[in-house]
């Protein structure tokens, strides 16, 4: 029989009752009218329920299967003890339910005779599994609404009161028995209902446990950190600054020592900058006395009175003297600048060879060097307060000294610094380009490295003031035949001993006015064929005659020297 | 019969002893001169070590004092000086010879060191030969005075196992030498060619 889940109140339930009964043989159950429900109380005896099987499986009328059961009083909260009684009834009884078929409930429960319950509280409560409790709730709100009824289960009730008057008695104890039965045993549709929640339940939580089935994402949670520190800000990274991790002593120092390395750079860096700013301001000094010389050449001014009548060369005389004390006032910071890099390289040294030795010599305090390490680095750190040029303080060269050095400038020999001329000589050398080879007026060891490779018999340097022992090595790895170096008034030993190295034969230095036995001792180890030294002067207050000696004993091995005639005649009477 | 066998087990282990106890004796000693050769080897090959290292470390230090004669004497040659008073005013010059100062100290204090560990060596080396050759006689002897000669093994090792882990010099204690003599020394192989 097919399962009905919505009770139709409006049928006719006496005719339905009736075919039921008749029908389902094995069904226990009874649709009892709602009025005989809702007048008197259901009360359920485990008798009744055990006779009422007996007789339902002879085929019987479920109303004459029913046996009169006295009813016992209800007392004050007699709902307890009925409902007890009725609970132990039911326990002890078979469990009817489990012989039911479930479409048979569903029918009974359609039919508005169904005692149980109202639609209302059948809407209402839970639909779950029939037990005492449940069952004691159903008796007790079935006692509590004895005067309530809806308008449709009266109604069909009504109609069947006439018809049922009789067997109204029989009937009630009945419907008692077999509404507790109704009540004890769940329907199938109560089945379904309880299936279906626990349905929904499960699937609530699956899907709360996994939202993503629903197209849900959960919010990803925070991994927990491992590390109880918290992570640092962002900081702008310096050098000075100490690894995050602590550093072994060993890193410790090297870093200090790093430190220390690049500061030196940092102050070698601004020497450099302040000899090139001191190089401009002399190539500026050196422009302006060009255009003086000019100017006094062009209105034929020889008097410094005259001089400064002429706003042009006043001015520039003014620049110039502008210039002389900024370069002047560079000494400071330079020399500033040489102290700090020294002693950064000479403390730096220091810890490097006492770290060197650590690991076998005691009494080493590596502390100590770091300390003073961190105060040299502390005190050579460059600002503008310790590179400053004390302006106010600086004596300005007076302008008739200026006026004096230009007028006497053509005398004196080039200054030291490689002139903007020599840069381009130089770079032209270095080029290949030999051609203003002549013009040079300083010579550096690079110059002097571009230059050992010119090809040739002739080298003429005569516009060399000096020659620094660092060039003289490189050039005079030339391999030629004649180096003119008249310019050269005095030659120091360590240059002297490049010298005389030379594979040429002809040397020019008749711009050298002392020869020292230093310089005469490395002469012996020359191989080659003429010296001119046509500058050189008998000094009689301070003769040495060793060096004479020695260029005497040169010519005798074979050389030809040029020489004065006072040098001759002194030489002769030394050897005589 | 009894007294006789107690009497001739009696004599016999007499005669065991008498053949044996020397032995015995004679085994114990090539034990302990094996024992102590062993010793002395372990500490030559320490000292070696030692040697190895300080001469390592004195060969580098002679390194820098030639790198830093090398910066003087070109600081020098631009300067056109030779007088010392004049020279240290450059502070490349003053700086470097500090460092050669404190340099030779330490070279010094290495040197002192070497000979040191290599007298102790050439003693373990002579202490070793000689256990040798009393190892020898006793092989053929069957017994040798050793006492001593442990002694004097002892004593030597004594002195130098502590030597292997502590410093080999404190630069606190070690000699200075002034910078204008180390000036002097370094010019003067230049004034010598003059």
């Amino acid at each position: 029989m097919a399962v009905k889940e919505e009770f139709d109140i409006n049928d006719s339930k006496a005719s339905e009752l009736s075919s039921h009964e008749k029908s389902d043989s094995n069904d226990q159950t009874e649709i009892i009218p709602a009025e005989e429900d809702a007048v008197e109380p259901l009360i359920i005896l485990q008798d009744e329920v055990v006779s009422t099987e007996a007789q339902n499986e002879s085929g019987k009328p479920d109303s004459d299967t029913f046996n009169e059961v006295e009813v016992p009083p209800i007392p004050d909260n007699g709902e307890s003890e009925l409902l007890s009684e009725e609970t132990e009834a039911e326990n002890s009884a078979d469990p009817v339910d489990e012989q039911k078929d479930g479409e048979s409930d569903i029918d009974e429960l359609e039919d508005d005779d169904f005692l149980g319950l109202d639609d209302a509280e059948f809407d209402a409560e839970p639909p779950e599994a029939p037990d005492s409790s449940q069952e004691e709730v159903l008796v007790s709100q079935e006692n509590d609404k004895t005067e309530e009824k809806p308008e449709k289960d009266n109604e069909p009730a009504e109609n069947q009161k006439d018809s049922n008057d009789d067997d109204k008695s029989s009937v009630k104890s009945a419907k008692k028995s077999k509404a507790k039965i109704t009540i004890g045993t769940p329907s199938a549709t109560q089945k379904v209902v309880g299936l279906t929640l626990l349905l929904m339940v499960i699937a609530g939580g699956a899907f709360y446990m996994s939202p993503a089935l629903l197209g849900f994402h959960r919010e990803a949670q925070p991994v927990p950190l491992k590390a109880t520190a918290p992570t640092p800000p962002v900081q702008i990274i310096q050098k000075q600054l100490a690894s995050p991790k602590p550093l072994s002593e060993n890193e410790r120092y090297q870093a200090k020592f790093e430190d220390a390395g690049l500061l030196r750079d940092e102050l070698l860096e601004k020497k450099e900058e302040i000899y090139r700013l001191k190089h401009h301001y002399q190539n500026g000094i050196a422009d302006l006395e060009d255009q003086i010389n000019r100017e006094l050449q062009k209105e034929g001014i020889t008097s410094y009175r005259k001089a400064l009548e002429n706003r042009r060369i006043e001015l520039n005389l003014r620049t110039i003297q502008r210039r002389r004390s900024y370069i002047h006032g560079l000494e400071k910071p330079a020399r500033w600048i040489k102290q700090g890099s020294e002693e950064l390289l000479y403390l730096k040294r220091k810890a490097e060879f006492d770290l060197q030795l650590i690991d076998i010599a005691g009494g080493i305090d590596m502390d100590r060097h770091m300390r003073h390490l961190g105060a040299a680095i502390q005190k050579y750190r460059p600002s503008a307060e310790k590179l400053a040029v004390d302006r106010e303080n600086t004596d300005l060269p007076p302008l008739e000294t200026i006026w004096v050095h230009i007028r006497k400038k053509k005398k004196k020999t080039a200054k030291a610094l490689p002139t903007v001329t020599d840069r381009e000589i130089i770079k032209e050398i270095c080029t290949g380009n030999y051609e203003r080879t002549a013009e040079l007026t300083s010579m550096s060891a690079a110059a002097a490295q571009c230059l050992s490779k010119k090809n040739g018999s002739e080298l003429f340097l005569n516009g060399l003031p000096t020659l620094s022992p660092a060039a003289a090595k490189h050039l005079f790895q030339w391999r030629g035949s004649w180096i003119c170096i008249n310019g050269i008034k005095q030659l120091s030993p360590a240059a002297a001993q490049y010298l005389f190295k030379w594979e040429g034969k002809w040397i020019s230095l008749n711009g050298l006015t002392e020869f020292p036995p230093e310089l005469a001792t490395y002469l012996m180890e020359w191989e080659g064929k003429q010296l001119e030294l046509m500058g050189l002067r008998y000094n009689k207050k301070n003769a040495d005659q060793k060096a004479l000696k020695y260029l005497a004993l040169w010519e005798t091995m074979g050389g030809k020297l040029f020489i004065s005639d006072d040098v001759r005649k002194e030489i002769d009477r030394v050897l005589m | 019969m009894k007294k006789q066998l107690i009497c001739s087990s009696l004599a016999a282990l007499m005669i065991y002893l008498l053949l044996c106890g020397p032995n015995y004796a004679s085994e114990q000693k090539t034990t302990e001169l094996k024992r102590k050769m062993a010793e002395i080897s372990s500490m030559q090959q320490g000292l070696s070590k030692k040697i190895a290292l300080v001469m390592q470390k004195q060969e580098q230090l002679r390194q820098k004092v030639d790198e830093l004669e090398k910066e003087i004497k070109l600081e020098k040659a631009q300067l056109l000086t030779e007088s010392y008073l004049k020279a240290i005013r450059n502070p490349r010059i003053e700086f470097n010879l500090k460092l050669i100062q404190m340099l030779f100290g330490y070279i010094t204090g290495l040197t002192d060191k070497i000979s040191h560990f290599q007298n102790g060596y050439e003693t373990l080396d002579f202490f070793q030969q000689q256990a040798q050759d009393d190892l020898l006689m006793i092989k053929t002897l069957n017994d040798m005075e050793i006492d001593e000669l442990i002694a004097q093994i002892n004593s030597v090792l004594d002195e130098f196992i502590p030597e292997l882990d502590k410093p080999v010099f404190d630069t606190n204690e070690i000699p200075s030498k002034d910078t204008e003599k180390i000036w002097n020394e370094i010019i003067q192989p230049q004034k010598a060619k003059g």
